[in-house]
């Protein structure tokens, strides 16, 4: 191959030139305002989720200890049954919330896939190696090729801003829809998980939640009065002590589903905003969901973390 | 010429599962309070304590046919989502396939680079 040097010298500058244009062109691209609230969003909601699921727990749990509590109560008077013993939550319809909250995880985990950085990192990779490649090509028949460190950074930052491009092209051309689809199965979810719970003066898990901490706190007084006269001053003041840590329990674990529903009401009204505000370049809206709907999860957090260090 | 009677407003529509809800509470409290009070004789007190127990466990169900009759909806729901969650797939496969045909081009680069090395060392270039 015959390659001028004239002709090298000056197709450089103008590589130089190109590269640069583009850079400047499609720098700023990167990301979107509606991908950054989806990403955004799926942050949000994944804690959300996580502290659903930890609510199904908590109510199976505190109703087999309430079970447990009773049995130690009325063991001397009622014969043990078995049969008695048994989880609250059915395991099929609690299968269910697993399956149904996996695939809000899923759906959460891709949309931060799809609209979070990664895509562009990875092209980037992609386009580093590429430019790599190009630099190796330096062998003198092939002079035409070679490129300097300068214009290869400006090659690979020109590939990557094109490849930013066209990937925010197909998120813009696709997201809005799949937000508008997804917009009612997730506010119904929302509604009928928030419908599960209730609250402590509705029929729901609330309710069983708050009584079976009433039935615990039932069964310690019993068993304070049933075997006082045996007890030790020491040791009757540890069982006495015991109710007011139950009564705390019991405050703690009503605002831990109280603040559950919340959330959820908070992740339907912070998926609405989104899609609702899907062609807005700003969306204060959207920032105002949001921000409740993390206040929320991590309140919830808080909750059930200082509740599992108890147990 | 007829006239149409105007709308009755309807009444006594509150939810039965509520209602229902309600009143057992109501009993349970009341059953609560004559089980622990001490003026009541011991009889007294058992009776009450049945009462709780059974008002409990009637709750129980109450509030565990809410959690059941609701699986039903979730699942009409969640089978909802199926058509978004396809597409949002295929956007991911989509812009997953922009990278790939990146990583392609840089992997024909370094073929080219391969080969222009393997006949440099032959004396070919």
């Amino acid at each position: 191959m015959i390659v001028c040097k004239h002709s090298v010298s000056h197709r450089r500058p103008f590589r130089t030139v190109v590269f640069s244009g583009l850079v400047v062109a499609l720098s700023g691209c990167a990301l979107s305002p509606l991908a950054s609230r989806t990403a955004a969003f799926s942050t949000a909601a994944t804690a959300t989720i996580t502290q659903t699921m930890n609510a199904y727990q908590l109510v199976n749990q505190t109703y087999s200890d309430a079970q447990v509590a009773t049995l130690v109560a009325t063991y001397d008077t009622t014969p043990f049954d078995a049969s008695k013993i048994k989880t609250y939550l059915p395991a099929k319809d609690l299968a269910v919330r697993t399956q149904v909250l996996n695939g809000l995880q899923q759906y959460a985990t891709l949309l931060a896939e799809v609209s979070g950085n990664q895509p562009i990192t990875d092209l980037e990779t992609q386009a580093t190696a590429a430019g790599n490649s190009l630099v190796k090509l330096q062998q003198d028949d092939f002079k035409g090729f070679k490129i300097d460190t300068t214009e290869q950074n400006l090659a690979v930052t020109a590939v990557a801003a094109i490849g930013s491009v066209l990937i925010e092209h197909e998120r813009a051309r696709a997201l809005p829809g799949i937000l508008d689809k997804m917009n009612k199965p997730i506010q119904d979810i929302c509604k009928v998980l928030q419908d599960d719970i209730g609250t402590t003066d509705t029929p729901g898990l609330a309710d069983a939640l708050h009584r079976d901490y009433d039935k615990q706190i039932q069964a310690q007084i019993d068993f304070i009065h049933a075997n006082e006269t045996k007890m030790s001053a020491d040791e009757k003041r540890t069982e006495i002590e015991t109710l007011p840590k139950l009564v705390l329990a019991q405050q703690q674990s009503d605002q831990a589903l109280a603040a559950t529903s919340k959330s959820l009401a908070a992740l339907a009204a912070a998926h609405a905003a989104l899609a609702s505000t899907k062609s807005q370049k700003d969306s204060p809206a959207f920032k105002l969901k949001l921000t409740e709907l993390v206040q929320d999860a991590q309140t919830i957090n808080g909750f059930y973390t200082s509740l599992s260090m108890k147990k | 010429m007829s006239t149409t009677p105007p709308a009755t407003p309807l009444t006594g529509t509150a939810d039965p599962k509520q209602a229902a809800f309600d009143a057992l509470k109501g009993v349970l409290k009341s059953a609560q309070a004559a089980m622990n009070n001490p003026a009541n004789t011991q009889a007294a007190r058992d009776v009450a304590r049945a009462l709780w127990n059974a008002t409990n466990d009637q709750l129980d169900a109450l509030d565990q046919a809410v959690f059941t009759g609701n699986t039903v909806q979730l699942q009409a729901a969640a089978a909802a989502m199926t058509p978004g969650m396809t597409q949002l797939k295929a956007l991911q496969t989509q812009i997953s396939s922009l990278g790939n045909d990146l990583k392609e081009a840089a992997s024909i680069l370094s073929g080219i680079d391969n080969a222009v090395m393997e006949l440099g060392v032959l004396g070919l270039i």
